[in-house]
């Protein structure tokens, strides 16, 4: 027998006190039942899962729980999860956490998420895994073991002085490509806390350096790759060497899990994606082309606002228009144009797009989810959509949480539509519904990676339909059709475009189509650019595709 | 048939809790709480806060549970062995069922002594890079030091009671429970070190791995002779972060082993069945 074995029978001499007092003593029935029911709770094994058969009305998929297994047992949880986006990362630990839980091994747990993630991630915990989570706000909530935070929250006082001083037994960090430099005071942040197990969650380990994949290992488990120096001297800042060197990948493999799509071995419903081109009527015609014609040359940045606006609902730049008025410093000549406008806006029917939004589903029973960019459209198409026997609902970022589940319900069982603005896009699963109108479109495509997110998923049983209307000869047209198609942007499964566009240092991409159209001098010339902008992004994607394939070191699988 | 096993302790669980069964069929159960079990699993602190304050009567819910899988979307909760309101019930066993004082029912009419006998079950973790649990249930005889395991299975098939019978009446122990318990701690370490325990030593391995793989990493670091101010914080900096680094690698993998008391309890058991009891052990 190994003397380094901690081994502590002793039992607390309380007991035998307990024994001699006159109670009180439980009933025979009760005893035998405190006593079976720690055996069924009890793990009778050092290996395999016990997690899943606590959870028995989550469907967990064979790559989730290979990968929490793993991690459990081959890399006594301390890991970096780097699946591919979309194959439930967050699942993987949630499973890994309930495991440590049931297990005793873990109580003290924080997770550090973008704060637009936060609320999901308290969501999951509690409702998949029956983990009771809270999220951090503004005061402090020390009374829960699992906590979740933004890392801009924890960091701050007067959290971070409670952060720092308190011992982890686990600690998951979502997108946590975002802490590949070192130099960071995230980094040095994280570093700092004190941590027993660590899950990074990130899908592109290695972003743009081979050492962001020693700075996240070294979170984890410093020296597995050798000291900084050591790894520099190896591997200067070079990205290529990552699939030559054999002995590197396989050290990498020993922390980290990946799952491709393709090996999964999951169907994946179809998504058939079509473009609906709608003509404007003669009245928008004419309000759009005096719209467009105020200025000359390039356009300034209030008119492309209210162009797109236009493209979307009169309400909506009626609205603009107004706010516009109101502000006192505006130029006389300039309000006298905003005034002819509102003129050209009265006289205009109803929307063309509207129309052509009834048309498409008063043919079905299917329930539909429309989003638009602006509240004014969002209400407008309510009332519309009522005027014609079609309920709908709306749904919007800002609502609480409770407001959210409600719509969520509402729509599920009773309405056939649900209206969402932009900001409603993230945090919210529909999977029960595949069909999809992007009413007016975003211009950042991330957005619009995150909208099709919400139907086009785990769960998702149907083939997803998602139709793009966009007006023709417009500012809406040329996006659509020089850029969000000419990059596929629909067809997409996997979405790491947000890693792609921040290689190109491209991380605003609203900027840059609005700069196209603010400084372009003739329709020639934006086409021009646009285009420009369209081939970068194109053959940074196919760049990427094909690192993945070649690239063997990301792939631990 | 989980599921069904689950029913079956639901069914236990609000029997010896005083709860009233309403209804129970084909899987579906309402039950009328008690006070005390509308306090423990309704999640309701601030109603029975408010009702004590005014010295008022409170009205317990009365809840349907479902066990059912195909009658889930039925009014009512539905309940597996994962439900955060069945774990609530097995922590409200475990506090309630921590100690408890039996004598065996004897039909006699003639002066009967019953032998004390100790029983404590326990949980013994081993924890390395893993946890696992084994469950032990011993007995210990307070005459003679006799030690049977598996004593819960044992006593299974005695008739038992809080109330002793007419007629009987209990032998004062010679062994006294400090030292009873002294007992069973040495009868369980005896036992925990016959097994196998590679477990610890390859946990012991991977400890010492990581130990050498962390130094090699801060070597330069914590090494430096350099005097200047900043490279002197430097160094006090990584060697902070090493020392924290060590000692979650040793919360990590250090091997241990510990001992959880479950419940326990005293049984005085007439002398034909203690002696049956150690007979039937002896034999198997």
């Amino acid at each position: 027998m190994n003397p380094s074995i901690q081994i502590n029978t002793s039992i607390d001499p309380i007991v035998a006190t307990n024994l001699q007092s006159e109670g009180p003593f439980a009933s025979w029935e009760l005893f035998q039942m405190a006593y079976e029911t720690s055996k069924h709770v009890a793990t009778p094994e050092f290996k395999g899962l016990q997690s899943p058969k606590y959870l028995p009305h989550v469907d967990f998929l064979p790559h989730q729980l290979n990968c929490a297994e793993q991690v459990v047992e081959e890399m006594s949880g301390r890991a970096i999860l780097a699946d591919e986006v979309g194959l439930g990362k967050t699942i993987e630990a949630g499973l890994i956490l309930k495991e440590y839980m049931i297990r005793g091994l873990v109580k003290k747990v924080l997770i550090l998420a973008p704060a637009s993630l936060v609320n999901q991630w308290v969501q999951e915990m509690n409702q998949k895994f029956y983990i009771p989570a809270a999220a951090q706000r503004k005061s402090a909530i020390w009374d829960y073991d699992v906590v979740v935070s933004s890392i801009d929250t924890a960091k701050r006082p007067p959290h971070r002085e409670k952060i720092l001083e308190t011992e982890y037994d686990l600690i998951i960090i979502d997108e946590a490509h975002k802490l590949k430099n070192h130099k960071t005071k995230n980094y040095a942040f994280v570093r700092s806390l004190k941590k027993k197990y660590c899950l990074l969650l990130t899908a592109t380990p290695v972003q743009n350096h081979l050492v962001d994949i020693f700075n996240l290992v070294s979170i984890l488990k410093p020296g597995h790759l050798g000291n900084y120096e050591d790894f520099t001297k190896r591997f200067g800042r070079n990205r290529n060497q990552l699939s030559n060197d054999e002995h590197l990948k396989e050290l990498v493999k020993k922390v980290m899990v990946r799952n491709r799509r393709d090996e999964t071995g999951v169907d994946w419903t179809k998504r058939n994606v079509e473009t609906v081109y709608i003509d404007f009527t003669e009245e928008e015609k004419n309000a759009y082309k005096k719209l467009s014609e105020v200025t000359s040359g390039g356009m300034a940045f209030s008119n492309i606002v209210l162009l797109r606006e236009l493209c979307s609902s009169r309400e909506a730049c009626f609205l603009s228009i107004q706010s516009m008025l109101k502000n006192e410093e505006i130029h006389p000549s300039r309000a006298e144009q905003l005034q002819e406008m509102i003129g050209y806006i009265e006289k205009m029917p109803h929307h063309a797009k509207a129309q052509k939004v009834v048309d498409l589903i008063s043919k079905t029973d299917q329930k539909f989810i429309i989003f638009t960019e602006y509240r004014a459209s969002q209400y407008y198409l309510q009332w519309y959509l009522q005027q014609h026997g079609i309920t709908s609902v709306p749904f919007r970022g800002g609502f609480k949480r409770s407001k959210k589940d409600w719509m969520k319900h509402l729509f599920q069982n009773h309405a056939q539509v649900l209206i969402a603005t932009e900001a409603g896009g993230e945090g919210i699963n529909l999977q029960f519904c595949n069909n999809m109108i992007n009413y007016d479109l975003p211009w950042n495509p991330m957005r619009l990676e995150q909208r099709i997110g919400r139907i086009h998923r785990f769960g998702q049983k149907e083939d997803v339909n998602i139709y793009n209307f966009a007006i023709r000869d417009t500012i809406e047209e040329h996006v659509l059709s020089l850029l969000y198609e000419k990059i596929h942007l629909f067809q997409r499964v996997v979405g790491n475009l947000d890693a792609i566009l921040q290689k190109l240092e491209l991380d605003n991409l609203e900027d840059e189509i609005q700069s196209i159209f603010t400084e372009s001098a003739s329709d020639g010339e934006m086409k021009v650019k646009l285009n420009n902008l369209s081939s970068v992004i194109a053959y940074a994607m196919e760049e990427e595709d094909q690192e993945v394939e070649m690239d063997g070191t990301t792939g631990a699988s | 048939m989980e599921q069904q096993a689950l029913h079956s302790f639901l069914h236990r669980y609000f029997t010896a809790n005083e709860c009233s069964i309403l209804e129970d069929r084909d899987g579906v159960m309402k039950v009328q709480l008690t006070e005390e079990q509308d306090e423990v699993l309704m999640n309701r602190p601030f109603y029975w806060n408010y009702v004590k304050r005014v010295n008022g009567r409170g009205i317990p819910m009365q809840v349907t549970f479902i066990t059912n899988p195909n009658r889930r979307e039925e009014k009512g909760e539905w309940l597996h062995f994962g439900s955060p309101r069945v774990h609530q019930m097995f922590q409200m066993l475990r506090k309630k069922g921590q100690l408890t004082r039996q004598y065996e029912q004897v039909e006699t009419n003639q002066q009967t002594s019953l032998t004390p006998w100790l029983i404590l079950n326990a949980s013994i973790n081993y924890k390395g890079t893993q946890k696992r649990q084994e469950i032990v249930s011993l007995g210990l005889q307070l005459i003679n030091g006799s030690i049977i395991p598996h004593f819960m299975d044992r006593l299974g098939s005695i008739s038992l009671s809080p109330k002793i019978t007419d007629y009987c009446f209990t032998l004062t122990p010679i062994i006294k429970l400090p030292s009873a318990l002294k007992r069973i701690e040495a009868y369980i370490h005896g036992n925990v070190t016959k097994q196998d325990l590679s477990w610890g030593e390859d946990a012991l391995r991977l400890l010492e791995e990581e130990k050498q793989l962390l130094e090699h990493f801060y070597k330069n670091d914590v090494q430096s002779e350099d005097d200047e101010e900043e490279a002197f914080e430097h160094k006090a900096e990584a060697l902070e972060r090493l020392e924290r680094e060590q000692s979650a690698l040793q919360k990590r993998y250090e091997p241990k082993i510990e001992l959880d008391v479950i419940n326990a309890g005293m049984i005085y058991i007439s002398q034909s069945t203690s002696s049956k009891l150690i007979t039937d052990h002896l034999n198997n």
